[in-house]
């Protein structure tokens, strides 16, 4: 193993300058029990311009208020433009599926985003926490939603091998896949199926085992920001025992095509 | 700008479901150290803290034999009862006849219920704070006792104490007390992830109290290097994180 470029900066202050940093996995707001400073758009904003980060796919951070939530999203992207990507927080218990695919219709065509995130706050995360048949399923309204527009959606719960399947046309993110490497690999085989790595735990040796599972082609950098942070999570990828293309393909690359994707 | 790093807690021995690319021996590690640029660490033995605390600090003394320019040992410590080490100042003496500068205890460790017994521990941490040796303390399978650790901060304050394996981002609420309350209370930031967190706690205590730790292999050497490089704080401040304190630490011990 040579020092490739990416672990020479690991020890160093200089910003991936020369590399696609897209972050796929960002928050704005606060988040329930911790404590952390600078939190707001200017504090991210601050940071990912010192460490490199090109974009971030923002959503906010899985109020109940899902409107409010997203207008906030919104008003960042206005403020900093070109360098927020908006994902819509889908929220299922705030309304029947007129409300869900009314809200996802004005995020994409109104205030121009491109992601979808969806997250089960009852508690049970991974690996199977949807418990209802297809024809009862309250997120429908938001697979076919991501299915019509060639979406990606940042899923913290809810996916399956079969939903995965049942809608080809749509992009599932694990949220936090990197943390859950057996679960991923029970969904090596379907194509649409992508791991995002914000784990709060990722041992030594996941990010290799999910590149060669996977392919580097279906891993996305992602932080969790601003509940982690990029820095620690940009190592990880930094000096990841992959090739140096992989690398590139993970940071930014990866993600720049699902965002293209979109209609 | 590139700092210098000291690692404080870096491992050879293997472990269980040990992954293949991350080495565990001393050249692996030496490989690695050179790899990104470390140019000292801080080295405990897999064998020290789960199956036999005795013969792991002796076989992690033997293998980094001939390369103390850059791998310092540091032993896993327990209270004598068992009959496993000696007792708490003859452990000590050895521990300073062999140069060892830093100590390890594992609380809680996978299998065991090893816990902190303020009488069982006395002599020992009395005599590690007599001889000034950091103690490295870590909660290996569940949440940091907190206030097990308020407690040997406040019996033993000449004693420097260092957490470590304080991974999760929910418990730092918890570490501004103890910081506060504590001149002697350290962190080691292998693992740790929270936003700005560093630079929050540098704001609050100043950086003297963080060090920089790879856990290596355990985790990859760049996490936590990467996290300390690229925090917003002054360039003297990181180098002190990354590798300045530690070397204040050890530089404190009596011989």
């Amino acid at each position: 193993m040579h020092a490739d470029r990416f672990i020479q900066l690991c020890g160093s202050d200089e910003p991936l300058s020369d590399t696609l940093v897209i972050d796929g996995h960002c928050h704005v707001g606060q988040w329930i029990g911790m404590h952390a400073i600078e939190r707001d758009i200017e504090g991210i904003m601050e940071v990912a311009d010192a460490v490199g980060i090109d974009r971030l796919c923002i959503n906010y951070a899985a109020c109940p208020e899902m409107r409010l939530g997203n207008d906030l999203v919104a008003d960042c992207m206005r403020r900093y433009p070109g360098r927020i990507e908006g994902v819509c927080y889908v929220n299922f218990f705030e309304g029947g599926e007129q409300v869900q695919r009314a809200e996802l219709t004005r995020c994409f065509d109104e205030l121009g985003f491109r992601g979808v995130k969806i997250i089960d706050m009852r508690g049970s995360f991974y690996p199977q926490t949807r418990d209802w048949f297809e024809e009862d399923d309250p997120l429908r309204p938001t697979w076919e939603f991501a299915q019509e527009r060639g979406a990606g959606i940042l899923c913290h719960g809810y996916l399956t091998y079969e939903l995965a399947r049942r809608y080809p046309g749509a992009n599932f993110i694990v949220a936090h896949g990197s943390g859950v490497p057996a679960f991923m690999l029970k969904l090596v085989d379907v194509q649409n199926v992508y791991c995002d790595m914000s784990a709060t735990s990722m041992l030594a040796g996941t990010l290799e085992l999910l590149c060669e599972a996977m392919g580097p082609e279906r891993v996305l950098y992602g932080s969790d920001l601003p509940a982690s942070d990029p820095g620690q999570r940009l190592g990880m990828v930094m000096d990841a025992k992959i090739s140096e293309a992989a690398k590139t393909l993970i940071l930014g690359r990866n993600m720049q095509g699902l965002l293209d994707n979109v209609s | 700008m590139r700092l210098e790093f000291f690692d404080a807690n870096a491992r050879i021995g293997s472990v269980p479901n040990h992954d293949p690319r991350h080495g565990t021996t001393v050249d692996e590690l030496l490989r690695e150290m050179d790899l990104f640029g470390i140019a000292r660490a801080i080295v405990w033995h897999a064998w020290s803290n789960r199956w036999d605390i005795a013969k792991g600090n002796a076989e992690l003394t033997k293998r980094l034999w001939g390369h103390e320019d850059r791998l310092l040992p540091a032993w896993a410590v327990m209270h004598e009862y068992t009959g496993q080490v000696p007792p708490g100042p003859q452990l000590v003496d050895r521990m300073r006849d062999e140069g060892i500068k830093l100590a390890r205890l594992f609380f809680s460790v996978w299998g065991s219920s090893q816990d902190y017994m303020p009488w069982a521990y006395g002599e020992l941490l009395g005599a590690l704070q007599e001889a000034r040796i950091p103690v490295m303390i870590e909660w290996e399978s569940q949440r940091p006792a907190w206030n097990d650790l308020a407690r040997i901060c406040a019996t033993y304050t000449a004693l420097p104490v260092i957490l470590t394996n304080a991974k999760v981002t929910q418990w730092e609420r918890d570490w501004y007390p103890l910081l506060a309350e504590h001149p002697n209370f350290h962190i080691e930031a292998a693992g740790y992830q929270g936003w700005r967190g560093l630079e929050g706690l540098c704001r609050q205590f100043g950086p003297r109290r963080i060090i920089f730790g790879s856990r290596y292999p355990t985790y990859q050497v760049g996490q936590t290097m990467s996290m300390v490089a690229r925090m917003l704080r002054p360039a003297e401040e990181r180098q002190m994180i990354a590798a300045a304190n530690l070397a204040r630490l050890l530089a404190e011990v009596i011989d």
